[in-house]
């Protein structure tokens, strides 16, 4: 069995997998507290 | 008379040509067509390919797609061996999906990275059993549950596997509420299960969701640039989506694009089903490595769900975790509807379809990270 192989892919794969996706978690709070719904809301009542 | 005896040959020469697995493969399309047909299963794809299936095994009539020059050859070709398909169906996908819930509540998208879990250990099963690497990633992605992305690693590094794979792939995605409930009922008791979450649809705005999957792209493109052409057209159609300025791109790209790719796609893949490569152990075994890799990925989302319950304080319902396969919209279905049957004042749609999307984009990253470690390791 190409054990070395397996095992690198299995950590490195997963690994990239969920610290990417925690990255994005972040970069999607970031996101929402630059551009919030209710400030978008406001200006729409003004105008 | 000479004539007529030749001209008799030459119109039997196709019945003699006729070889048991032929036979045998025409007899597994006519089973597709009734079951599609029939029973109404997956109707969209197991037409095409079952007729695909009759059409390329039928001798001498130069419709596999193997036949150099043939139609579908021209299809098979051009389409798949390119991955053009896959990438196409994923511009029409993103066009489809609606990341709102998912960019409502951030942290569900960390269940999508559960749910891939089961794609890197059945690659271990794969392996031990025999399977060279690239054929071993090819099929530990069809835990994926995700079509598009199982053809677009299988064309890269397993063309032999890629019949039993991508029908591996798409049968179990609509198998998704037949194999995950008792998983997902042995893993959790009742009181787990029955866990209220508060149900308030918060609203993002409009910026948000124009601008995700514009940063989801360039970032996950950065991290994996092999991935490039599946999470760069998933993006392109979300982007199409929510920019709101290009309704008539958005309409081709999530019925006309899907439904034209889905029928060559088919056709070709059932074309390429031929009796001497298709029934053989190998064929087999993938199906059952495949039904591993989607009970893994179920295994570990629900016990990522079950962990989160307790670091929440029993605010997080577990089976949350199981809807963190790409098996979109079906593992949400599955999840609203466990969780009200648990209790019915239950009402976890909202939140499972957030960690659905979620899994749609952990399935490529999941996919996008093992094509770039392979690149590497070239």
């Amino acid at each position: 069995m190409d054990l070395n192989f397996g095992l690198t892919m299995t950590f490195m794969g997963m690994g990239v997998t969920f610290v990417t996706l925690l990255i994005l978690v972040g970069v999607i709070r970031l996101l929402s507290i630059f551009f919030p719904y209710k400030k978008e809301h406001e200006a729409d009542k003004k105008e | 008379m000479d004539l007529f005896n030749s001209a008799l040959q030459a119109l039997a020469q196709g019945f003699a040509a006729v070889t048991w697995q032929a036979a045998v493969m025409v007899g597994v399309g006519c089973a597709l067509l009734f079951l599609a047909v029939v029973k109404k299963i997956e109707p969209m794809l197991l037409v095409p390919i079952g007729f695909g299936i009759i059409l390329g095994n039928l001798p001498l009539a130069n419709l596999a797609a193997q036949d150099q020059g043939g139609i579908i050859n021209i299809i098979y070709n051009g389409g798949i061996l390119t991955e053009l398909f896959p990438c196409l169906l994923f511009v029409g996908l993103g066009a489809m999906i609606d990341f709102g819930p998912m960019l409502a509540n951030p942290s569900v998208l960390i269940f999508g990275a559960a749910g891939q879990f089961g794609i890197f250990l059945t690659l271990l099963l794969a392996l031990a059993l025999g399977f060279p690497r690239g054929s071993a990633i090819s099929i530990a992605v069809i835990g994926a549950c995700d079509g598009p992305t199982a053809i677009y690693v299988a064309s890269k590094f397993a063309r032999d596997l890629l019949p039993a794979i991508s029908i591996a792939a798409y049968s179990y995605m609509s198998l998704v509420p037949i194999i995950q409930p008792p998983i997902m009922r042995a893993m959790t008791t009742k009181k787990e299960r029955a866990t209220l979450m508060s149900y308030g649809e918060k609203k993002v705005s409009k910026t948000v969701k124009i601008l995700f999957p514009l940063v989801c792209a360039v970032l996950t493109i950065l991290i994996a640039p092999m991935g490039a052409p599946l999470m760069g057209t998933l993006m392109l159609g979300n982007f199409l989506r929510e920019s709101g300025v290009v309704s008539r791109l958005v309409e081709v790209s999530e019925h006309t694009l899907v439904n034209i790719v889905t029928l060559f796609l088919g056709l070709s893949i059932g074309a390429s089903m031929m009796g001497g490569n298709f029934l053989t152990w190998k064929t087999i075994l993938i199906f059952i490595l495949g039904a591993v890799a989607i009970s893994l990925d179920t295994v570990a989302g629900v016990a990522l769900g079950k962990l989160m319950r307790i670091i929440t304080k029993g605010k997080i319902n577990p089976l949350l975790g199981a809807a963190g396969t790409s098996a979109f919209p079906m593992s949400a279905r599955v999840v609203q509807k466990e969780g009200q049957k648990a209790n019915p004042r239950s009402f976890l749609l909202f939140h499972a379809v957030g960690a659905n999307t979620g899994g749609q984009i952990g399935s490529v990253m999941a996919a996008a990270a093992m094509l770039a470690i392979m690149a590497a390791i070239k």
